[in-house]
């Protein structure tokens, strides 16, 4: 009872502090580095090593706080991440056979399109269907491949520590486990 | 097909994520989102000045670190030159001395509350060049929509657009869809409205084609605003965009200052 009090407590106190971090620091630099969204990086690679309910819950905790502090509608983050993991979960089981590095490319470069369409598409029907030419204009494509660049980059780097550090003690990696 | 046991993560993340939004709708969460935007707002503030320097330093790196220097150096001097300028032709109208801004600002009883930035957010996800900022004061502390938004150097840089309690979001002048009732220091005082492009300049618009508009003019606030004092810096003129047969003409300005520098701003309570 009291480990699981005390997971929760970290799980909500990182939560807190990786929406701070993302909004705050990464947010603030320019060009290529601000498209790095860790949080984004975080989900994925929840997803791929643990189940999503994992992820889910993980995403009720920095979705909750990335809302609460940005001025986005209230669930946006909630929306768009949730919307974006279940897509990925649902390619990770249904469409792929294992968990390699190609697989986790493929469900990130998939639900990182998938994030950022859904952004606009919620963008376009909360600002009464008037934002988005505008935003497809000015450089949302260029960025995006940017953004898929950086979670590719990111996941492979995760993969190859998570590989190095649990090989050792989760051979069972590399397994496809049936999930849900 | 998905089977709705109680234990789906589906479910319990949709129950989850409609409860909070009813609590949300209906503030029940204010108090909670007061409690924490305290704690973390002094985190995300020294997050955002981390950002802040690394960013600057990765850049200085990037060029050539004097060369940099020196530009840095002559645009801070011709910004300050462009706002004592600006500033004395305003009051020379008026037939007064010219005066700092600071002065200038506490001499017209204007009300400056000083505020962190704390982030960064755009409407779109990856849309870098046209984020807004946030600040950590909020209608608690008097702001409200539509104040201007002044650089510590005394240059308007936007405007708030969404308050909360505890905090406020202003768009940058430079960002689409910041509009700023604008007037030139010119012979006619063109008036005119300036809006963003893609978060990097400004353009004026609605500017009669009779109007001499020539490059290098200072661009102001005009006070048609209630909210934002006329006699504020916005840029000064780079090109003027006139086509004989359209009604307006345009004319592209370019902000004296960086805005990626910016940490600190004050909001001007008229």
């Amino acid at each position: 009872m009291v480990k699981k009090i005390s997971q929760i407590i970290v799980l909500i106190v990182c939560s807190l502090f990786l929406a701070s971090f993302q909004l705050s620091f990464l947010n603030s630099l320019s060009g290529s580095f601000s498209q790095i969204n860790l949080v984004f990086l975080f989900l994925i690679f929840t997803l791929f090593l643990t189940n999503l309910k994992t992820t889910l819950y993980f995403l009720l905790a920095v979705g909750f706080f990335l809302d609460l502090f940005s001025f986005h509608f209230f669930g946006f983050y909630l929306l768009s991440f949730g919307a974006s993991l279940i897509l990925a979960d649902f390619i990770l089981n249904t469409l792929l056979t294992d968990k390699s590095l190609y697989s986790f490319w493929a469900i990130t470069i998939s639900s990182t399109i998938a994030y950022n369409l859904i952004g606009v598409l919620l963008t376009f029907i909360t600002s009464g269907f008037s934002k988005v030419v505008g935003a497809l204009a000015s450089g949302f494509w260029q960025n995006l491949f940017y953004q898929v660049l950086w979670n590719v980059l990111g996941v492979s780097l995760f993969f190859y520590f998570s590989v190095f550090i649990l090989k050792k003690f989760k051979p069972f990696l590399l397994e496809n486990k049936k999930r849900l | 097909m998905l089977k709705l046991k109680r234990n789906n993560p589906l479910l319990i993340f949709a129950v989850v994520f409609g409860l909070l939004i009813f609590l949300y709708a209906f503030g029940l969460l204010r108090p909670l989102e007061k409690v924490l935007l305290r704690f973390i707002q002094p985190v995300s503030s020294r997050f955002y000045f981390l950002g802040n320097r690394f960013e600057n330093s990765y850049t200085e790196q990037r060029e050539k670190e004097e060369l940099i220097q020196k530009i840095s150096d002559l645009e801070k001097e011709l910004a300050q030159i462009v706002i004592e300028d600006a500033h004395y032709r305003e009051i020379a109208e008026e037939n007064q001395k010219l005066r700092a801004q600071l002065k200038f600002i506490s001499e017209n009883n204007f009300t400056v509350v000083l505020a962190n930035i704390v982030a960064k957010e755009s409407d779109v996800p990856s849309l870098e060049n046209e984020r807004d900022i946030i600040l950590n004061k909020g209608t608690k502390d008097g702001l409200r929509v539509g104040l201007g938004v002044l650089s510590e150097a005394g240059v308007i840089i936007g405007k708030i657009i969404e308050v909360k309690e505890n905090s406020a979001l202003a768009c940058l002048s430079t960002s689409p869809g910041c509009q700023l009732p604008a007037s030139l220091q010119n012979e006619q005082r063109t008036q005119g409205i300036t809006d963003g492009q893609l978060g990097l300049t400004i353009v004026m618009n609605y500017i009669p084609q009779l109007e001499k508009v020539t490059v290098g003019d200072t661009v102001v606030t005009s006070g048609l605003s209630e909210d934002i004092p006329r006699g504020l810096v916005i840029g000064r003129v780079t090109n003027v965009k006139s086509i004989s047969n359209e009604v307006w003409q345009t004319a592209t300005i370019e902000p004296l200052l960086n805005f990626k520098n910016l940490t600190v701003v004050s909001v001007v309570i008229p």
